[in-house]
């Protein structure tokens, strides 16, 4: 078989064109809902289709070029369908609850993660989903999966056998031990099963930040606690998996939050700073991971991985101007989406306090641009559109662009909504008293924040 | 007001002349069976609001996010899936091709099979995905290079 590959390539794409075969007028009628106008009567599909036979042999050379509208977004159908404006939503259902982590749309639902305070003191998973956006429903609160020992759901997917959710988790129902990195896995929502503690898949002391389903697989990012003889060190790591139920650990970053003595570890937990806090897709199918290192000097700068197939991962070429900060304050990026003009990662700047860098809160807003993921531009914010703001936590691609909302639950204070059509630009487009923004996600034609105030809390809005 | 046989008669020539290219690139990126479904439900979404869809600028453009939005939400980011090569149809295809296509990075997946196996010329290409191309030959060079690669084949 000695055909050179563009031969092979030209002759398998014709023989594709030939089996795949044209949708006809009448498929296409058939399989549509009646017409915003008028419905043509029988007769006239009928003429339809000869009059397509016919011209199915003409010219097929019309080039599909761009177009400047805006993209349809318009399932799940039921979901938010008559928002027109921000609102908090929910009702008491989420008064019991501490705080949502992170949301995302199954199916013809949506489903949101969070954790309470556990009846023994320890913290327990939260399911919450909604058919429309506005009623929500805690499901599966006495699964054992969610409540057994130490739980902390930290981001969810569609995915795997319907749901995966990762987080951080002790499984000892007596005694508390260093958080693990955790995966939870269910069909709908309903039943939660939580995957068995493997050392050498999961780690001694780990935590999985978030998770993204890429053609590789299921991939989770988030970071790997080590102790040697000299220190204690936090690294990045990532894990991968076929199904959301067979993980690996594939990747451990030589970068680190910190390297702080033995003598001396930090009282990590499930809301420090992870070296890799979010993973996205690029518009080309790279693997996009964000989140923080130290640089030689001890302070925090923001880093930027990405990989091509998820095992192997190359940090982005540390560029201070771009990464780092000017006057010697840490810079920590917390998100990161892909959108129709490339990725967009958000997150703060504060001051460097020496040992506290697995600290999350900032004190004044920062976004970074990408065409591609391999090269970023710091975006210059304006007071007066980001006010009081002190850190943006979440970002998603919306039809229009990109949507964002902060602060994060370290700062919490003013919450608040921004837009921009390509990341460089942004106006504010809702604000609420007094909480935080974990997550945003574009949901049907509308978009769900979720987060917290006291306790539990979700906004949704128009894009 | 037009006529139901003016209305139909005019969505009947958009779609033969729409539906192959359109076809091709949904197909491209989300797989064979996957990307003929996509193509259809924008198509119907184009039936259902021909008024609407037919005084746009670039109607065809509008359907290819359309037809895009629609495959995303039912795959997901599973990766695509061609047919198989049928060895006594195609003997001079390696059978290996559909699966290292479907491995492929999605924009230079598309690039590829729209410029190698649908004759797309590098303009067309550009500007159904919004790129330079310059970009678009990137893509094209990346991609063969890792087809390449992944089936053994010399440089």
């Amino acid at each position: 078989m000695s055909t050179d590959l563009l031969s092979q390539l030209a002759e398998y794409g014709a023989y594709h064109d030939a089996r795949q075969g044209v949708a006809s007028v009448e498929d296409v009628v058939r399989r549509s809902a009646p017409r915003e106008s008028r419905r043509p009567p029988g007769p006239v599909i009928a003429l339809a289709a000869a009059a397509l036979v016919l011209v199915l042999f003409g010219t097929l050379a019309l080039v599909i070029s761009r177009s400047n509208e805006s993209p349809v977004v318009e399932e799940p159908q039921a979901l938010l369908e008559s928002v027109e404006s921000w609102q908090r939503v929910g009702g008491d259902v989420m008064e019991p609850i501490a705080g949502l982590l992170d949301v995302t749309v199954a199916g013809e639902q949506l489903v949101a993660v969070g954790n309470d305070a556990g009846e023994d003191g320890r913290p327990d998973g939260v399911i919450l989903v909604s058919g429309d956006g506005f009623t929500w429903t805690r499901v599966a609160e006495d699964d054992e999966a969610l409540t057994t020992g130490t739980v902390r759901m930290h981001a969810i997917t569609e995915g795997g056998p319907g749901l995966v959710a990762v987080g951080g988790g002790c499984d000892d129902p007596d005694e508390p031990c260093p958080l693990r990195a955790t995966v939870w896995t269910s069909v709908d929502g309903t039943a939660w099963t939580r995957i068995p503690y493997d050392i050498e898949v999961l780690g001694v002391a780990s935590l999985m930040e978030d998770v993204e389903v890429t053609e590789h697989g299921i991939v989770a990012v988030g970071r790997n606690e080590a102790v040697s003889d000299e220190a204690f060190m936090i690294r990045p790591a990532v894990w991968i998996s076929p199904d959301g139920i067979e993980w690996a650990r594939t990747w451990d970053g030589e970068e680190m939050v910190r390297g702080q003595p033995t003598s001396d570890p930090p009282d990590t937990g499930a809301f420090v700073l992870s070296p890799m806090q979010a993973i996205t897709v690029g518009p080309d199918g790279t693997l996009v991971a964000v989140g923080t290192v130290v640089d030689d000097s001890g302070v925090g700068v923001a880093a930027v991985w990405t990989s091509d197939d998820g095992q192997t991962w190359e940090r982005v070429p540390h560029d201070p101007e771009v990464f780092g900060s000017s006057t010697g304050m840490d810079v920590v990026m917390l998100d990161v989406a892909a959108g129709a003009s490339g990725l967009v990662a958000v997150g703060s700047e504060r001051t460097h306090h020496g040992a506290g860098l697995w600290w999350m809160g900032g004190e004044r807003p920062a976004v970074w641009t990408s065409p591609d993921g391999s090269v970023w531009e710091r975006v210059t914010l304006d007071d007066e559109t980001f006010g009081t703001t002190r850190s943006i936590s979440t970002v998603a691609a919306s039809p229009t662009g990109f949507v964002a909302a902060g602060p994060i639950f370290a700062d919490s204070g003013l919450v608040t909504m921004w837009g921009s059509a390509d990341g460089t630009a942004w106006q504010a487009v809702a604000s609420f008293e007094g909480g935080y923004a974990s997550s945003i996600i574009e949901a049907g034609p509308a978009m769900a924040v979720v987060g917290g105030v006291s306790h539990a809390a979700v906004w949704v809005g128009p894009q | 007001m037009l006529s139901d046989q003016v209305v139909s008669n005019s969505f009947t020539g958009f779609v033969a002349s729409t539906e192959p290219r359109l076809r091709q690139v949904l197909s491209a990126a989300y797989g064979s069976e996957a990307g003929r479904e996509a193509t259809a439900d924008a198509l119907a979404y184009g039936w259902e609001h021909w008024d609407r869809v037919r005084a746009m600028a670039n109607p065809a453009g509008y359907l290819y996010a359309v037809g895009r939005d629609r495959a995303r939400r039912a795959k997901r980011r599973r990766r695509p899936v061609f047919f198989p090569v049928e060895s006594d149809r195609l003997p001079w295809v390696e059978p290996g091709l559909p699966d290292a296509l479907s491995r492929l990075p999605e924009r230079q997946r598309i690039v590829v099979m729209l410029l190698h196996c649908h004759q797309w010329t590098m303009s067309e290409v550009a500007d159904v995905l919004g790129i330079s191309k310059s970009t678009v030959q990137s893509y094209a060079e990346r991609g063969m290079t890792r087809l390449r690669n992944r089936m053994g084949v010399e440089q």
